[in-house]
């Protein structure tokens, strides 16, 4: 039993004035009742209204077993009229005492048969709520006899239909759907982990040719996945209807206001990580990276010199001396000739006469 | 408001809180004690019943959730428990995995089956219960195709077997590459886990046969708490039942009569003290050999037994006239 807000301000009241300090074992649990950087699942606190049907309970009764076991079923009937700012309060109120920030309400009257009101609490108090009414229902123990998903696994979570997009309502309803049936938030999957589907079909309806509330398919599916017979190395899904299963449409809803969202969807620094710069995520979900370069000077550039350029050099400069040991030579003979013409004999001659 | 027959507590006005009660006790000149309304119509109002498996003493659920349910960093992969639960007359375990809609059992093995590996009596006793796990585990390992990579430890020595790889311990004497060892958590349900409980034979006997089940020698038979030592001998006696068998030879010298009571099921199948070691090490060879179930029998009534055919109203009546007339000719008699 957490304390609601006015109970913990009068206890710390009374510590400020002198009084005793809380055991060991409620100073623990009223840690685990405060706020975390880091949440883990949410709970979900299961109620009946002012009048709920027997088979409304079984919506509740599944509802808790596919939440377990971070699901609390209330027996008794609750004089609760949600959309009320005292059956606010009092939801408030109860999904305070049992720790739990979401909130399924069953009941049933003459001007709303069959109705469920789904919600979910921020800070203790009620952020969200939509009723929906469900028109057909199949519950798990329908499906006597057929595999059932695994006690506190995540659901695979698909929603089919443009008005999941379109529909400002459904967006939201699509907002809180997944918020209730997610689980515990993890960062990686196993395969082996994955074992049902839960499949949301938007679908318009028209009723003598005026459409009307788009209904809404909820599906579950017992999913098993084996090898790919075809050699795939992705494992291929085989499907199997296990309930719970309904039909529903939106009935009336309170949405959060755009200052109280911005609240709730605040996260903390710490939980954010550092930002990535020129970092972006395509479509497709690969990754894409971004270089800044400087305009590179190449003026005062010193390249290291390859092995190849060296020989090519050498080659020249032999040539060239080669070029200018003829020119040489030849100058030398033009020389020695002309002393053979003014003088009769040759240079060498000379030479060897001496 | 409850009375307590008390007449020395006195009676106190001004906490009864019904007028209508006051005149009517003072009428009756009872004496009042002073009780505080702890629990209030509101408390009662609200008052949420516990789960009937909770209410019959039955489930530990703060131990159901942890051993059912995934831990979140474990990338939600499938969770197995090795159930372990004892009746008047025999060990049964199981592994398990638990879905939405109810528990389902995996394997099965109980120490009914036991004769059919040559152990005829004490079906019960922490022998028995090794056996069992034993049976239950090979019996997995085989529905599941890895009998053959994990044999599990044939010679028994009471000690601890556990490999490391990597950051991950496992409860086996080697790991293979690709498959990795079937890892189960034990279930205890209810039962107080003393030092040296039958419980832990059958975790012993599943842990044997190539089961991977975390556990610390640290309640074994063998282990004493006070100076934190294992004796791994005393155990694997225990598994080879010597304690059973040092009790036999006791009574036999000392109590032939209560022997011949106590061990009526053991003289009958000609079990000796000194012959069991090897009894069970037969039956640890013939478990290992075909753990597979036994065919399932077909159900056959009893024909021979018949309902008792329904009596008409009339004769019924004649019945009860009979009767009736055998009462009056008895009353005659007393008369004269």
């Amino acid at each position: 039993m957490a304390p609601t807000p006015h109970q913990s301000k009068t206890a710390k009241a009374k510590l400020i004035a002198g009084g005793k300090q809380p055991k060991a074992r409620v100073a623990r649990y009223l840690k685990t009742t405060e706020p975390q950087l880091v949440e883990g699942a949410k709970a979900s606190l299961l109620l009946k209204g002012i009048r709920c049907s027997d088979s409304m309970a079984t919506v509740l009764k599944d509802l808790r077993s596919v939440q377990s076991p971070h699901a609390k079923l209330l027996t008794k009937s609750n004089m609760i009229v949600p959309f009320d700012d005292a059956g606010t309060q009092s939801l408030e109120f109860l999904t305070t005492k049992n720790d739990a920030s979401l909130f399924a309400m069953a009941s049933h009257n003459k001007k709303r048969p069959n109705n469920l009101v789904l919600g979910r609490t921020f800070d203790r108090r009620v952020l969200d709520m939509a009723e929906i009414g469900i028109l057909q229902y199949r519950s798990v123990n329908d499906f006597p006899g057929l595999p059932k998903k695994r006690l506190g696994s995540k659901p695979l979570i698909q929603f089919v239909g443009d008005l999941w997009q379109s529909d400002h309502n459904l967006r939201r309803l699509q907002n809180l759907l997944v918020d209730f049936y997610r689980g515990d938030p993890v960062d990686s999957l196993v395969l082996s982990g994955l074992d049902h589907v839960m499949v949301f079909t938007a679908a318009e309806s028209s009723f003598n040719g005026q459409s009307s509330e788009p209904i809404i398919h909820q599906r579950t599916y017992y999913m098993k996945l084996k090898k790919d017979p075809k050699g795939g190395k992705a494992p291929v899904p085989y499907l199997t209807p296990s309930g719970p299963d309904m039909d529903f449409k939106l009935r009336r809803t309170q949405f959060a206001s755009p200052d109280m969202w911005k609240l709730a969807t605040k996260q903390p620094m710490s939980t954010k990580g550092k930002k990535k710069k020129n970092q972006t995520t395509n479509l497709f979900g690969e990754t894409i990276g971004r270089l800044h370069l400087e305009r590179q000077n190449i003026d005062n550039r010193t390249g290291k010199k390859s092995k190849a350029l060296r020989l090519a050099e050498r080659l020249e400069k032999d040539k060239e001396g080669a070029a200018i040991e003829s020119e040489l030579g030849r100058e030398g003979e033009e020389m020695d000739s002309e002393f053979q013409q003014t003088y009769g004999f040759s240079r060498g001659d000379t030479s060897s006469l001496s | 408001m409850t009375t307590v027959q008390d007449e020395n507590i006195q009676y106190n006005t001004a906490v009864a809180h019904d007028f209508g009660t006051i005149i009517h006790l003072l009428s009756l000149s009872v004496k009042m004690p002073f009780v505080k309304v702890q629990k209030s119509k509101a408390y009662f109002k609200r008052y949420q019943v516990k789960f009937r498996r909770r209410r019959e003493g039955r489930t530990d659920y703060r131990q159901r959730k942890r051993l059912c349910c995934q831990a979140k960093n474990k990338y939600q992969s499938p969770k197995y428990r090795f159930v372990v639960r004892f009746t008047n007359k025999q060990v049964i375990c199981q592994v398990v995995y638990s879905l939405i809609d109810g528990d389902r059992v995996l394997t099965s093995a109980s120490s009914n089956e036991l004769p059919r590996y040559g152990l005829k009596v004490g079906l019960k006793n922490y022998a028995a219960s090794y056996c069992t796990g034993l049976l239950c585990a090979r019996r997995l390992l085989q529905k599941v195709g890895l009998d053959d990579v994990y044999e599990g430890n044939t010679e028994i020595d009471g000690n601890v077997v556990k490999t490391e790889v990597g950051k991950s311990t496992y409860f086996v004497d080697e790991v293979d590459e690709d498959k990795r060892p079937f890892r189960a958590l034990l279930d205890v349900g209810c039962k107080t886990t003393s030092t040296g409980c039958r419980i832990f034979g059958a975790l012993k006997g599943a842990a044997d046969g190539g089961l991977d089940i975390p556990h610390s020698e640290k309640r074994f038979p063998g282990y004493d708490r006070d100076s934190k030592e294992y004796d791994a001998d005393m155990h694997r006696e225990r598994i080879f039942g010597g304690h059973v068998g040092e009790y036999m030879e006791y009574l036999e010298e000392e109590d032939n009569t209560k022997y011949q009571a106590q061990f009526a099921g053991y003289i009958e199948n000609e079990v000796e003290a000194d012959g069991l070691e090897e009894l069970y090490e037969g039956v640890h060879e013939k478990i290992r050999e075909d753990p597979s179930p036994s065919e399932k029998k077909e159900f056959t009534p009893d024909k021979s037994y018949k309902r008792k055919a329904k009596l008409t109203l009339e004769e019924r009546k004649q019945k009860v006239q009979e009767k009736k007339d055998a009462k009056k000719a008895e009353l005659e008699e007393d008369d004269e």
